[in-house]
């Protein structure tokens, strides 16, 4: 058997699919603490890498890892090459619109979007006939829309306690998200037999 | 000593010792191809970029180094592929079928900084023209294997697959009230993302996605539509007569497609060496149907991971 390596988003969605593997029976012996970014499983079947949630799918479309979790909203925004081969299930969220109403505000000009969902926000204002301008942000995207740096944003929710606590509201849904289990095209054909196995053990 | 001049981005330069052997390689495949009859075509670095604008592949359109032709007042592009070239060679020159060609040539396209793609970069490939049967499939599948052997890379694996299965199952299979949901199945079988598929009405398509997926070989030679294609596709793997892996994948599509029917991709360890298939479906947006079928081997890539094995 070929091992298999397997990048994940450092965060709250690593731990999600640390369980989830620990649940289908793969060995995971994993120290929060370490500073390690890479560590394998117990039987040595799997080689964990530890990177940003942005960066998986670039580790994966590069070979630097076999397989990789990723959420599919990051997947459609940076639009990598690689396969999708099954949806996990774990960090389910939205992407969505939101804004100090629950209206789009009224603009003279141009509506002005804060994201980091460059991407996916170009194409959906796009598709509604809407001119916006986009402001790219890294984190904390709520607070461009509390201060007024930008008309509305355009971020995840998963329970939506942080744009309630934050005092914005959700105009509209752009789509709904999960993890999923994604595929370099390479390994996908020569390590085949091993990832057809995990894909087995996770349904 | 500050250094004011650099090289541009996503072009290389190659020094001694690795510039020969660079050489060396280039010079035993097109030898090679020689050999079995395919000639070498060469064809023009710059051409109009209005003969072949509407045929180009998709995502090249817009990776196109142009300038404007002062002779002409058109717009000139540096050749993005080779492929289009020869195949408008054939179709200008009348040329007698069958017709084998051979190139070793610098493509130009104008990738994106920090993307890990260069913008220069040599090409070699072999062209059939005029045969459709699964006798040049195998041919041509053979030859880019005995290529990549002569240059001493072996545990080749070899994804083979035919875009015929799922068009002529989409055509057969999927309601007429989904015809615009095209565009994104095809998107998704090309994900292989069988999880949103699954959410969607595809009717009896539906039931065969699994079959396709896993490659169950029995159940797909039942499917009537498909039948051939797969019966094609197990006899092309079975006359393969080489060392290497082969991998059938009926659930394979390019998206945007590039190649129609047979394609291939040959990988060794963690690289994909050569890509390859039929294009008849060009020729025929060029003007005239003509079957034709070839590989492209990036030389710069092929000598990366031939350094790599070295060390």
């Amino acid at each position: 058997m070929k091992q298999l390596t397997i990048a994940l988003a450092k965060g709250r969605l690593m731990d999600e699919t640390i369980e989830l593997f620990k649940n289908k029976g793969i060995p995971i012996d994993y120290d929060e603490k370490s500073r390690r970014l890479i560590f394998e499983s117990s039987d040595k079947t799997f080689r964990f890498l530890i990177v940003r949630a942005q960066d998986v799918a670039t580790y994966v479309e590069g070979n630097g890892a076999d397989l990789g979790v990723a959420g599919i909203d990051v997947l459609i925004e940076n639009k990598k090459d690689v396969f999708e081969l099954m949806d996990l299930g774990i960090g389910k969220c939205s992407v969505v619109v939101a804004g100090k109403s629950p209206n789009y505000p009224d603009t003279p000009t141009q509506l002005k979007v804060a994201t980091k969902f460059v991407n996916i926000t170009d194409e959906f204002f796009a598709k509604k006939g809407m001119a916006i301008e986009i402001i790219k942000l890294y984190g904390s995207i709520e607070l461009a829309g509390v201060i007024g740096l930008a008309d509305c944003i355009v971020d995840i929710v998963s329970t939506g306690q942080t744009l309630k606590e934050n005092g914005l509201h959700i105009i509209e849904k752009i789509m709904d998200s999960s993890a999923f289990l994604i595929s370099n095209r390479v390994s996908y054909y020569t390590k085949n037999k091993e990832i057809t196995n995990l894909l087995e053990l996770l349904k | 000593m500050s250094i004011k001049h650099n090289i541009p981005k996503g072009v290389l330069q190659f020094f001694y010792p690795h510039s020969r052997k660079r050489r060396d390689i280039e010079n035993k495949i097109m030898d090679y191809l020689d050999s079995k009859d395919y000639k070498e075509i060469v064809t023009p670095t710059f051409i109009y970029e209005d003969n072949v604008y509407q045929d180009l592949y998709e995502p090249l359109k817009s990776k196109l180094f142009k300038f404007v032709d002062r002779n002409s007042g058109k717009t000139i592009i540096l050749r993005p592929d080779v492929t289009l070239q020869v195949a408008l060679a054939v179709l200008l020159a009348d040329i007698d079928l069958p017709a084998r060609f051979s190139y070793a040539h610098y493509i130009y396209r104008d990738e994106k900084q920090h993307a890990n793609l260069k913008r220069e970069f040599k090409q070699i490939g072999a062209e059939v023209f005029g045969q459709n049967s699964i006798e040049t499939d195998i041919e041509i599948i053979t030859l880019a294997i005995d290529v990549l052997n002569l240059v001493d890379i072996k545990d080749l694996v070899v994804r083979i697959s035919d875009s015929q299965i799922i068009d002529k199952l989409l055509d057969v299979y999927l309601s007429p009230q989904f015809f615009d949901k095209k565009k994104a199945i095809l998107r998704l079988i090309n994900k292989k993302n069988l999880s949103f598929l699954k959410q969607m009405p595809l009717g009896e398509f539906g039931s065969i996605i699994d079959a396709l997926f896993l490659g169950d070989i029995n159940a797909l030679l039942k499917i009537e539509p498909i039948k051939q294609n797969v019966g094609n596709l197990i006899e092309i793997s079975n006359k393969i007569n080489k060392d290497c892996e082969i991998f059938l994948d009926f659930f394979y599509y390019e998206y945007p497609t590039y190649h129609s029917g047979v394609s291939f991709d040959i990988f060794s360890n963690n690289a994909v060496l050569c890509t390859g298939g039929r294009y008849g479906n060009l020729m025929q947006l060029m003007g005239k149907y003509i079957p034709a079928t070839g590989f492209a081997i990036n030389l710069d890539k092929l000598m990366d991971f031939l350094y790599t094995k070295e060390i």
